[in-house]
């Protein structure tokens, strides 16, 4: 007796919560709720107080400092030449980046899309670059760069390419050159995989018709497969922006941001403009610098994906 | 790895020889840490010390002094020589059983503490001791316990700190971290090279340095190299140096004035034009390990750093090529063949940069008496000899009384004698002020590596001085 009881109770009150969660207005947020909570606690509030940092003058360890300021870092910055060099730095490595990432990612697709021989080894292959730890593959470079003993300098000067060894992480120019190559390197997979399952969703049936109309291969890629790839081209190429403005590994360990501050990416100048250099307040208002520009790339991504739908 | 000599034991469990004095005769005969520690551990009870080197505050420490499950949690630099840092966790760990505290060990790179530190002394949580470089106690004064109790037990014990330890540690008169060690400099020499170009003896002044330089070129030698880069040790320590000899400075004695744009720092910018002109062109892209590796390679002559590029041949038994007096080519070990002498004089004499190491106890640690206790035993000489010996010169006490202690590195090796008195001209950034917490800030954005640099890649010595005196401004003048 008592144990049907307990049981009716318990079925009732099981019907009641579905009934009360019957409703999209309320299931809807319950659902969102557990990502929401880690992203307002693990993103939300470190974003918020580094907004807030930045607007003080606030120095690691100093009570008397976090007085409120408004935009002296930011103005005080503007007027900064290693700051301003940095722009100039992160905006010149980011696009060069994704330029020759993009590219060289469209032709991997491509040649992997007409392979049929070993396809997923090919395929795994050819991933490696963008899944080992960058900090990892970068050490990796590191030692290849090594002017005088070191692989790459040989293979040039016994190849005849060049009659100097180049100083890859010594000069300005050579830095910028090296830091985009190892993060060109490491990107090219993502473009080409990602733009390789585009092309897999391209209905056969369309590249024979425009056989039939005597379209040759080099048509078929402009008329066919890159309006079709647009959507997938965009969103990743959107996506790589926010990621390579934001890199900080392959800088870090390949040159800290030198020879004199030629290679610092916002990033880079962040960390030892806060921690190695104490100042919280400025360095939260470097990193925060780019947050316009990456806003913009994300709002055109979701914007492009909506229209999409 | 040889098992420890018979005799060598036997001597300790007879109590004929000190701990001390066994771990550094075992030491010698190419023992490894853990066979030494094994050997200690099989000689327990321990025979006391050495008189001399009982201290009233080891002796008190002697019976278990802190509450059961006392616990602390330490960040160290990692040693150049790996078994340095065996010694100083084997240390440790006798200290922390004798003790009952439980102690975590870490030993981390020097990076790696810049940043755990920066956490710490921001979030209020993390290790209890955390090793510190250059002037940082400046930096987190107000984070950190007021050791000053135990630097001046330590110092009346064992003859003061030198001018630069008192530079790093002590803050409105307050020690505010325990002086740990010097990282020496000298330069790092091929002696047989430099006889090759002509000069018997190593050179003594800046000048003469560009001289050898020169006939290196000219005789088709691998050519001197220094870090002109942001290599956190080498690097600050060779241009603050030549900064400074010159008698040039970034600040004025008042600590205010930016004195960065004057003659002498110009003649040191010009100098550095003329060695660079001497120099492979990648010195500007060096980390603390590329000279090591260039010389342990036989790429260049002569850099500056500490013993470690001696050690790590003679460790590894690195060969080279050379030839024999017949004309054949042999190969043969570098270390013989690696020589080091003083950093050279320049118009304002012979001022160095002191690469330098202390112990701050965080202010929110719950056991500051244990971590107080630990570290004056940790920097007694009983306790120090033995860490010390193994890492050749790569650590210099910063108490003076151990300079002449017959059991140092530069007392015990004559090749490591040019070390001896590397102590006595040292500074750390902020000299000759004693503004060293903007000093350490101007260090922290490499102000004075980027303005030799700078000049070194094209930029004209006006522009450079320019842009340094705009940072400075804004460092001490803000």
């Amino acid at each position: 007796m008592s144990v049907s009881t307990t049981h009716l109770v318990k079925k009732s009150r099981l019907q009641s919560v579905s009934i009360w969660l019957d409703r999209d207005a309320r299931l809807g947020p319950l659902m969102i709720a557990p990502a929401a909570i880690l992203l307002i606690v693990l993103i939300g509030y470190p974003f918020l107080s580094g907004i807030y940092l930045g607007f003080t003058d606030r120095i690691i360890a100093r009570s008397d400092t976090g007085h409120f300021i408004w935009f002296k870092n930011y103005l005080d910055l503007l007027k900064d030449n290693i700051f301003q060099k940095t722009v100039s730095n992160t905006f010149n490595y980011a696009f060069t980046a994704v330029f020759f990432k993009l590219v060289l990612g469209m032709l991997m697709a491509l040649v992997l899309d007409q392979v049929t021989v070993l396809k997923n080894l090919f395929r795994g292959v050819l991933l490696l670059p963008w899944i080992i730890p960058t900090s990892l593959s970068a050490l990796g470079w590191l030692w290849m760069f090594q002017p005088q003993f070191s692989v790459l300098n040989r293979l040039l000067l016994d190849s005849g390419i060049i009659q100097d060894k180049i100083i890859w992480l010594g000069s300005p120019f050579w830095a910028m050159f090296s830091v985009q190559l190892v993060n060109i390197w490491r990107g090219i997979p993502f473009f080409g995989i990602s733009l390789l399952a585009g092309m897999q969703t391209i209905p056969q049936d369309l590249y024979e018709a425009a056989s039939i109309d005597g379209a040759n291969s080099w048509r078929r890629f402009w008329s066919v497969t890159v309006p079709l790839l647009m959507p997938v081209t965009i969103v990743v190429t959107l996506f790589s922006i926010v990621q390579t403005i934001a890199d900080f590994q392959v800088v870090y360990v390949l040159t800290r941001g030198g020879p004199v501050n030629s290679t610092h990416l916002f990033a880079t100048l962040t960390y030892q403009t806060a921690i190695l250099g104490s100042e919280l307040g400025k360095g939260a208002a470097i990193s925060l610098f780019m947050f316009p520009v990456l806003v913009l790339a994300v709002t055109l991504q979701l914007r492009y994906l909506q229209r999409q739908d | 790895m040889e098992p420890i000599d018979r005799s060598l034991t036997k001597r300790l469990q007879q109590g004929k020889l000190s701990r001390r004095e066994f771990i550094v005769a075992a030491f010698a005969a190419g023992a490894t840490m853990s066979g030494i520690a094994t050997a200690l551990a099989s000689c327990a009870p321990a025979p006391t010390p050495a008189p001399a080197a009982t201290s009233a505050a080891s002796s008190a420490a002697a019976k278990p002094a802190f509450p059961a499950g006392s616990k602390l949690a330490m960040k160290l630099r990692a040693a150049f020589m790996p078994q340095g840092n065996e010694v100083l966790a084997t240390l440790i760990k006798e200290w922390g059983k004798k003790n009952g505290v439980e102690v975590a060990v870490d030993i981390v790179s020097m990076n790696d503490l810049q940043t755990i530190a920066a956490t710490a002394v921001e979030t209020g949580a993390g290790p209890d001791i955390i090793e510190i470089n250059q002037g940082t106690a400046h930096l987190y004064a107000e984070k950190l316990v007021d050791v000053s109790s135990v630097c001046n037990d330590l110092a009346g014990r064992f003859g003061g700190y030198y001018a630069a330890a008192e530079e790093a540690c002590k803050v409105n008169g307050k020690w505010m971290s325990v002086p740990r060690f010097f990282a020496p400099h000298a330069i790092n020499y091929r002696t047989d090279l430099f006889k090759k170009a002509g000069f018997e003896t190593p050179p003594k002044t800046y000048d003469d340095l560009l001289a050898v330089g020169k006939a290196l070129i000219d005789a088709k030698l691998p050519p001197i190299g220094f870090p002109v880069s942001h290599a956190v040790g080498d690097g600050n320590d060779w241009n603050y140096a030549l900064l400074w000899s010159f008698g040039g400075s970034d600040v004025a004695k008042d600590g205010k004035t930016v004195a960065i744009d004057s003659d002498q720092t110009r003649a040191a910018l010009a100098y550095m034009q003329k060695l660079f002109a001497l120099m492979p062109k990648d010195v500007l892209a060096w980390d603390d390990s590329s000279n090591n590796t260039a010389m342990l390679a036989g790429a260049i002559s002569a850099t500056n750093n500490a013993a470690t590029i001696y050690g790590a041949a003679r460790n590894q038994n690195t060969q080279f090529k050379t030839t024999d007096a017949s004309g054949k080519e042999v190969s043969a070990a570098l270390h013989t063949v690696v020589g080091h002498f003083p950093y050279p004089t320049g118009p304002a004499g012979r001022v160095t940069y002191g690469e330098f190491m202390s112990s701050a106890i965080l202010g929110y640690s719950k056991n500051v008496d244990a971590a107080k206790a630990l570290l004056t035993y940790l920097n007694e000489p009983t306790q120090m000899n033995p860490w010390v010996a193994p890492n050749l010169s790569f650590v210099f006490p910063p108490l003076k009384a151990f300079k002449d202690d017959p059991l140092m590195p530069w007392n015990t090796n004559l090749n490591l004698a040019s070390f001896k008195d590397y102590a006595d001209t040292c500074h750390l950034p902020g000299y000759p002020s004693t503004n060293f917490s903007k000093g350490t800030a101007a260090y922290a954005k490499w102000i004075v590596v980027d303005m030799f640099a700078s000049v070194c890649s094209g930029t004209s010595i006006d522009a450079a001085i320019a842009q340094a005196k705009t940072q400075l401004t804004g460092i001490y003048g803000g």
